[in-house]
């Protein structure tokens, strides 16, 4: 009778937690609507775009939504040669890949509400011993080969060859940090997956495996690298977001950030309210004149706490840096960038002015 | 005399028949291994700085090395999103080509030993290839001069077609035997150190599966070498494995460079047959063009000063 009691307080809850986890789905997000993302188009070119959804010939590359993840343990890791750490070791957990899996799809599929939705589309997962398999062995965790046809991703292991993610397990992918180290995947709660744990190796050089996961599943749903070219404006490259491209170490789970879920929403969830963002812009008051202009710009910012060193950039439309003042030392309070831009075609141009920790932007136009 | 020469080219042509047959081995570091792969001696010095070298390759191998020692990979990167097609670039891809060029497998042992700091040596170097793919005027073509570790023209001799179960994407392979008639950058791997080339051949692998791009197109079809025909080829050395005092590798055309038909060019007729014109000569060109605008493109590079 206790057990049953017991089990009821379990189910009670975890069923609370699922509620919990759901109350966050499918609600506003904030989203600066000038804001531009990368993504990847049916003509196999990334480009940018604040409305991916309205985009057509070509359009955006699209997964049916939501995306299902399935793994076979026979294709798994199980073990791992780490060949200059404790030599052959057994490193996965079938279920907690599977909870990894889980954990990547209601990351994406929250956003829109689809979080119990069926899925429509099948993704294999694999590990690859083989060099062949990886297009950059020696320094990718995982690479997601994004295939399609009619501009849909090819799902369900059909096609040649099909849709698929593979998470690097050749010997070649040993690094970094240190002779004894190899870089390896751990659940969302980081354990380590039956490694001992005293290993030298592991502690600096662990990666989240739901996180790389969800990264990947990012690119089937067809987003790409904030943090290459080519470079959306205003300039996002500073963005914490999980489509940036280096992954990094020694992190807990990632929360996908705005710019994450403005990427997919805008995409596969349009109709999700979106408004304009509570961030940065509007917290620090930037004013520009004139603009459009001929020549001089006059860019107006007050900074209300401890003045920080600047630096001071303005971006063209694609993403190239056209001019870079270095640093710049702002005063408390009231503060003016007046600059010459005579030198710029017509067009209109984005700046970026930036501190170590944040940054704000904004564009202007040149018509002479 | 003639017969302990005799017995000596046997000795060694025996060798390197054993060496050069590795179709069901497997390098001892990776049981199962399916294809050719090469083999060479560990590097002892790293970065492998010697004083034959000539300054650029020096400077080459210091900055890789200095920037993954003490650079960030995201700084660096921002850097190099900022550029366009200009002096900083265009240096760069004269010290990078050359450094690949001096000594091709030296710079695979570098960039393997390389990768225990803490942003390998490895990331710059497809970095930069990235960079050129994106900036260049000619992006496919320079970045495959930067990338590659072999260029030539090679007539096929042999193709063997196989299935690789230990992949999961590049199922259905090719490792195919070549002669080379002309090199344009590197030199002519040998499958032991050690050991002197006899026949200027090559063998390298590719994997039908890289030509599928993803989008259904005309161009989303299969390439496949013939046998009996010439080619200009890129390739790069990729690594396999090592043990305590080799390293394996084998020998794929270049991939990083984004070619439709993985930078492999048939010459038909006397014409180089480039079909989506990626190398910016022509859809086919004479060999003797091809020659002279790959040697002048070649000589740019190398010889650039801001």
């Amino acid at each position: 009778m206790k057990k049953f009691i017991l089990l009821i307080l379990l189910f009670g809850v975890f069923s609370n937690f699922v509620d919990a986890q759901d109350e966050n789905c499918g609600v506003h997000i904030n989203c600066d609507p000038n804001r531009e993302y990368p993504y990847r188009f049916c003509d196999g070119i990334t480009r940018c775009t604040a409305n991916p959804a309205d985009e057509v010939n070509p359009g955006v590359v699209k997964a049916p939504f939501p995306v299902c993840l399935s793994y076979n343990p026979d294709k798994g890791p199980h073990n791992v040669m780490l060949s200059n750490g404790p030599g052959l070791v057994e490193v996965f957990d079938d279920s907690k890949v599977e909870a990894d899996m889980h954990c990547a799809e209601f990351q994406w599929n929250c956003l829109c509400g689809m979080q119990n939705a069926d899925c429509l589309c099948m993704i294999n997962l694999v590990w690859t011993q083989e060099p062949k398999d990886i297009e950059d062995p020696t320094s990718r965790v995982a690479e997601a080969a994004t295939r399609w046809a009619g501009c849909i991703v090819k799902c369900n292991g059909t096609g040649f060859p099909p849709s698929i993610i593979v998470l690097n397990n050749t010997t070649g992918f040993n690094y970094p940090k240190n002779t004894n180290s190899r870089r390896i995947l751990v659940n969302s709660d980081c354990e380590y997956y039956k490694v001992n744990q005293n290993w030298d190796g592991l502690a600096n050089n662990t990666l989240n495996l739901c996180d790389i996961i969800t990264h990947e599943l990012g690119h089937i749903y067809g987003l790409k690298h904030y943090n290459e070219k080519p470079i959306c404006a205003p300039i996002i490259t500073l963005a914490n977001g999980i489509m940036n491209s280096n992954a990094k170490a020694n992190q807990a789970k990632r929360e996908l950030t705005d710019d994450d879920k403005c990427a997919f929403s805008r995409l596969y969830c349009n109709a999700v309210h979106v408004e304009n963002s509570d961030s940065l812009f509007s917290k620090i008051q930037v004013k520009t004149y004139p603009t459009p202009t001929q020549s001089t710009l006059n860019i107006e910012f007050t900074i209300n706490g401890v003045a920080v060193d600047l630096i001071f950039q303005v971006f063209n439309e694609t993403g190239k840096l056209v001019y870079d003042n270095g640093y710049y030392f702002p005063n408390q309070g009231l503060n003016r960038i007046t600059t010459d831009f005579s030198f710029l075609t017509n067009g209109i141009y984005y700046f970026k002015i930036h501190s170590m920790k944040n940054v704000f932007s904004g564009k202007f136009v040149i018509a002479k | 005399m003639k017969l302990t020469l005799s017995i000596l080219i046997l000795i060694l042509a025996l060798l390197i028949n054993i060496n050069t047959n590795v179709y069901s081995q497997s390098p001892p570091c990776f049981p199962g291994f399916q294809g050719v792969y090469y083999q060479m001696d560990d590097i002892v010095n790293c970065p492998p700085y010697n004083s034959n070298m000539s300054l650029d390759v020096f400077i080459g191998y210091l900055a890789l090395d200095s920037l993954s020692k003490y650079a960030g990979y995201n700084e660096y990167n921002e850097f190099m999103n900022r550029q366009s097609y200009n002096d900083t670039l265009r240096t760069m891809m004269r010290y990078i080509y050359k450094t690949v060029e001096y000594n091709p497998s030296n710079f695979l042992c570098f960039m393997y030993h390389n990768r225990y700091n803490s942003a390998p040596a490895d990331e710059y170097f497809y970095g930069l290839i990235k960079n050129v793919l994106q900036e260049s005027p000619s992006p496919i073509l320079d970045a495959s001069l930067i990338g590659s570790f072999f260029i030539a023209q090679i007539h096929v001799d042999s193709i063997y077609s196989y299935i690789d179960s230990l992949a999961q994407i590049a199922k259905n392979c090719r490792d195919v035997i070549a002669s080379t008639n002309q090199i344009f950058k590197g030199t002519l791997p040998s499958y032991n150190n050690n050991l002197p080339i006899i026949d200027p051949t090559i063998q390298f692998t590719y994997a039908n599966e890289w030509f599928l791009q993803g989008f259904e197109s005309p161009t989303d079809t299969l390439f496949e070498l013939e046998n009996g025909k010439s080619y200009i080829v890129f390739l790069e050395y990729r690594y396999i494995c090592r043990d305590s005092s080799h390293i394996y590798y084998e020998i794929f055309p270049i991939r990083c460079s984004k070619s439709r038909t993985a930078c492999m060019y048939p010459i038909v007729n006397g014409n180089v047959i480039d079909t989506y014109n990626e190398l910016g000569f022509g859809t086919s060109v004479n060999i003797n063009t091809f020659y002279t605008l790959l040697a002048n493109r070649i000589n740019e590079i190398k010889n650039y000063t801001p």
